[in-house]
């Protein structure tokens, strides 16, 4: 092993939801000195706004830490940080791949959740050494020896002497430096081998162009290299190594073993994904790093401009978050009751969410987003294949013979009080009962295969609510199976809504539509005329209801003259009308496409 | 030769504030703070008596509040400085509001002696059960009563406020109140749906379920049903809200709804002179002390200019029965007309205002949805 391999260590912190990997990093950064107590804004590593206020962690932020150990030794850590849900598995298996060795940190209280055991195998899967950690000792609800022995049984790791921690409180922080130092082994890798470095992530510069995390596993790269991206096969002039520690440090160059990040003057994110293996075109490395693969997005939806004049300022910004994001993809459509917009591919449920409201915080777009939806695979008489996403987009009925739709695994962790809620619920989305597990006498782990557009429609929020919070859900694609499905339609004034069609399972077609209908009801203003809304299943109506005509809008009593005031109550409201979508002659508010999405389920 | 203005005075004083009630007022009738308040009115018409150059005044109205609750001497002042330092025609309209409980015959001798010629009676219901319900301090009997005081005391020309849409209110208590009035000698009428506004006692008792309004549907028929039943009695609707004896329409009101000059006095009130909207001080401490120190206590000035004329001149003349004439519009909006015309057409494609050989209005369903109609012509 190289001397400077010796005293490098990089590894990832996994974790749950919430179990405080955040609070961590921000105690191993302040630990290690980088930084006076006062500098640190809480949560350092978690640097979007939204991130902050959900407690979760979207994009990856990578950082060099300089620790000097109890052995005397000044050791670089660099510390990874993964994105926390589910919907960015590949994001995750692509940081881990960068590391040798990944803090695991359980909730002294909560212990092991279904994120947990799904980063673990993760982790597993690369072969890293995962150092267990108890967070949250501070909690008079901790149960420390309880958990250590959950972690033994359950994921089989030694946990006896596993730090026992508060992040928040700062305790006991000391310990999991020293076990990162003395338990994770360091990088090897021969740095006079053809250069294979792997992108673990990468963002857009103005500046520098794509810069791209990496770390490299053989050879050495420098300013002035020609290197290639071997997925994507394009070839750039390196201009910039360096490491990260607060901010860019450029250097002379990147060695196996090393952490940080390369700038070529890459002008287009898709020439650097994730996963991807860099090399250079002098002394090529024979085949890539294991393991890439182009993301596969799960979930689309239609995001159109509430005001049609910001489309191009909407594909503005999908480009600039596209950057940063590779597994976001977009493409122009057109809607009849939406104008022009877009289709967009998306990890899963909360990628989406989170790419919306990134659309509307950061770029400030009023934006109006179709019911979500997955691929189907449409068999059609005549021997053909076709594999739809857009609901509008279904043959009719008469050329299907038949159609499937994407299933997953479903692990769903609960103390075992809501089994019988969880299995209900599972039941109503159409889930198939695989087993049950007994983590310990009061938790459970709950295997269903379910049809991912049940997943996808509101099913984390009702897990929630049946569960109080208590469950936690994980999931993975599980190929497809044929099914009965259906496309739902939603009339308004006679005249079809595409944006609101949904493909539904036969069984619940009844149920949903009546449910639609009876929300828009509620959200459609009254017009001057009645309003009919149906469901409607091909020419077959399956539910309606009626928005009465409007009887009545005035202003109070003309007030003494005051004619300025007048006339700003009514220019607020005629603000109010134009941020809606004229259907036929129905103007439709933009909440009704939003809610339309919720199910409410029964509790 | 010069232009009419009407001038409006606010009297922000009651002796107790109604449960549906946002108007500026208050129930503090400290005679020092009463005495102020009219010191500074009169300031604020010597700070305005340069307009006498141009203006001859052909209407007054002192409203509320309740102007009756406080010493008529008061009023008689008020008036006296106006004559003073205001060119005020002959048959100018002379309005005070009253209610009932605050007035008897000597007093409203004192308003005919002081020059008024008009006055107009909060009585709301006639109905005991409602007055108390919706906070009022008098009951139907000193309302009958106030009207043959008033009109003993030589008023002849007399409009009542009533109300509509009470809750628990049905619509025999609505015929009952128009039977009741008509067998008095009035020739005007306002007749207001009751609306909760915020920030009233109604707003969160209608929240807290404390009260309940009829439905959108069963109040415009019962809307619909009074101008009928006013009609045939003679009292012809002229406006959305308000009703008179042919000829008696009250010129104070058509002021507003003709876009004529008007001066607004005293606390929260607005004027509107050579196309500027103005409106006075909302804070009663603020309005005394600016006033007493000879200094006005309004807004800026807003001039109304280009399309906001055009969107006035519709919003307000669509108010009345008599509606809009077509020429005259089509002078006033000028290079917008095509524009506004397009809407104009649209809106009586839906059936809310109607054309004929001169003039255009509001139809029933407009009325219904004025409101809807007014933001349509926003443009």
């Amino acid at each position: 092993m190289i001397d400077r391999q010796k005293y490098v260590r990089n590894f990832s912190i996994i974790a749950h939801i919430d179990h405080g990997k955040s609070t961590l990093a921000d105690r191993l950064i302040e630990k290690t000195g980088f930084l006076t107590q006062r500098e640190m804004h809480e949560q350092l590593l978690d640097n979007m706004d939204l991130e902050r206020e959900r407690g979760i962690t979207i994009k990856l932020q990578t950082i060099r830490l300089v620790y000097k150990a109890k052995d005397g030794n000044e050791y670089i850590l660099n510390l990874i940080d993964t994105p926390g849900h589910v919907d960015f598995h590949y994001e995750v298996s692509r940081s881990l791949a960068a590391c040798e060795g990944a803090v695991l940190v359980v909730d002294a209280a909560q212990g092991i959740e279904a994120q947990t055991l799904a980063n673990v195998y993760l982790a597993l899967d690369q072969d890293l050494e995962i150092v267990p950690v108890i967070n949250k000792i501070d909690l008079p609800s901790a149960r420390p020896e309880e958990i250590k022995n959950e972690i033994e049984d359950v994921i089989g790791l030694e946990a006896q002497d596993a730090p026992m921690i508060s992040a928040k409180e700062g305790i006991n922080i000391e310990d999991v430096l020293e076990a990162i130092v003395k338990k994770i082994p360091p990088p090897s890798g021969d740095p006079e081998a053809p250069l294979k470095a792997l992108v673990f992530d990468s963002y857009y510069d103005s500046y520098k162009g794509v810069v791209a995390y990496i770390r490299v596993k053989e050879g050495r790269v420098k300013k002035g290299d020609v290197i290639k991206m071997m997925a994507a096969s394009k070839t750039f002039e390196v201009a910039e190594v360096g490491v990260l520690g607060l901010g860019q440090l450029p250097v002379e160059e990147l060695t196996a073993g090393d952490v940080g990040y390369l700038a070529a003057s890459i002008k287009d994110v898709k020439y650097c994904r994730v996963g991807d293996t860099i090399t250079k075109v002098n002394n090529p490395a024979k085949e890539a790093l294991p393991g890439y693969k182009k993301v596969i997005s799960m979930v689309y939806c239609g995001i159109y401009p509430a005001d049609g004049e910001d489309f191009n300022n909407i594909r503005d910004a999908l480009e600039k978050l596209q950057v940063n994001d590779a597994a976001l993809i977009f493409e122009p459509e057109t809607s009849v009751a939406l104008g022009f917009g877009f289709r967009c591919g998306f990890l899963g449920l909360l990628h989406l969410e989170i790419i919306q409201e990134r659309l509307e915080r950061e770029f400030d777009l009023n934006i109006i987003a179709t019911s979500p939806s997955v691929i189907y695979n449409i068999y059609r008489h005549d021997g053909t294949v076709l594999q739809i996403q857009n609901p509008t987009n279904l043959p009719s009925p008469t050329e299907i013979k038949y159609m499937e739709e994407p299933v997953v695994n479903a692990n769903i962790m609960t103390p075992s009080d809501y089994v019988g809620p969880i299995m209900e619920l599972c039941q109503n989305r159409r889930g198939v009962f695989i087993n049950m597990e007994y983590i310990e006498k009061t938790r459970v782990i709950l295997h269903y295969k379910l049809p991912l557009n049940e997943v996808i429609y509101d099913f984390f929020d009702a897990l929630k609510s049946k569960t109080r919070g208590y469950a936690s859900l994980d999931y993975e694609l599980a190929g497809y199976q044929e099914s009965k499905l259906v496309k739902l339609d939603i009339l308004i004034n006679n005249e079809l809504v595409d944006a609101f069609s949904i493909v539904v399972h036969e069984d619940k077609a009844y149920e949903r539509g009546r449910n639609m209908v009876e929300k828009l009801k509620d959200v459609i203003p009254r017009h001057m005329f009645a309003v009919p809304i149906q469901a409607t299943i091909g020419s077959k109506i399956i539910a309606r209801e009626t928005v009465r005509a409007l009887r009545k809008d005035v202003l109070s009593k003309c007030y003494g003259g005051d004619i300025t005031r007048k006339k700003k109550l009514l220019e607020k409201q005629k603000e109010g009308k134009k941020r809606m979508r004229l259907v036929g002659s129905v103007e439709v508010p933009q909440e009704a496409f939003l809610t339309v999405l919720k199910f409410d389920e029964k509790k | 030769m010069k232009s009419k203005l009407g001038i409006y005075v606010h009297v922000p004083f009651c002796v107790k504030k109604c449960l549906y009630c946002d108007f500026c007022s208050g129930t503090n009738l400290d005679t020092e703070l009463v005495a102020n308040y009219f010191r500074a009115l009169k300031e604020e018409i010597d700070l305005y008596k340069h307009l006498s150059n141009d203006y001859v005044v052909d209407s007054i109205f002192i409203g509320g509040g309740t102007p009756s609750a406080v010493d008529p001497r008061y009023i008689d002042e008020l008036l006296n400085h106006l004559y003073k330092w205001f060119e005020i025609e002959k048959n100018c309209e002379s309005t005070i509001e009253v209610n009932p409980g605050t007035i008897d015959i000597p007093k409203a001798k004192d308003y005919r002696s002081a020059g008024l010629n008009r006055m107009s009676i909060g009585v709301q219901t006639f109905n005991d059960h409602l007055l108390k319900k919706i906070g009022r301090i008098h009951n139907s009997q000193e309302a009958e009563k106030t009207l043959s005081d008033i009109h003993q005391a030589g008023f002849l020309n007399v409009s009542v406020d009533l109300m509509f849409n009470l809750p628990g209110q049905s619509i025999d208590d609505v015929t009952s109140d128009i039977n009741k009035i008509v067998d008095h000698d009035i020739n005007h009428l306002s007749y207001y749906s009751l609306k909760v506004e915020e920030n009233t006692p109604f707003h969160s008792m209608l929240k807290n379920n404390q009260i309940q309004l009829a439905s959108d549907e069963q109040e415009r028929e019962v809307y619909h049903k009074i101008i009928e039943m006013l009609g045939k009695k003679g009292l012809i609707q002229y406006e959305i809200s308000n009703f008179s004896l042919p000829g008696y329409e009250s010129r104070h009101n058509l002021k507003y709804w003709s876009r004529e000059a008007y001066l607004g006095l005293g606390l929260s009130s607005h004027s509107f002179i050579d196309q500027q909207r103005y409106s006075n001080t909302t804070n009663l401490d603020d309005y005394i002390h600016d006033l007493l120190d000879k200094r006005l206590s309004r807004s800026e000035g807003e001039l109304i200019q280009g399309k906001d004329i055009v969107w006035e001149y519709l919003i307000l003349g669509l108010r009345k029965t008599k509606g809009i004439e077509i020429e005259a519009f089509r002078a006033i909006s000028d290079s917008y007309y095509n524009e506004y015309k397009k809407i104009l057409d649209t809106l009586e494609m839906n059936g809310l205002i109607e054309f004929d050989t001169t003039h255009f209005r509001l139809t029933g369903l407009g009325m219904d949805l004025s409101n809807s109609v007014f933001v349509e012509l926003l443009i």
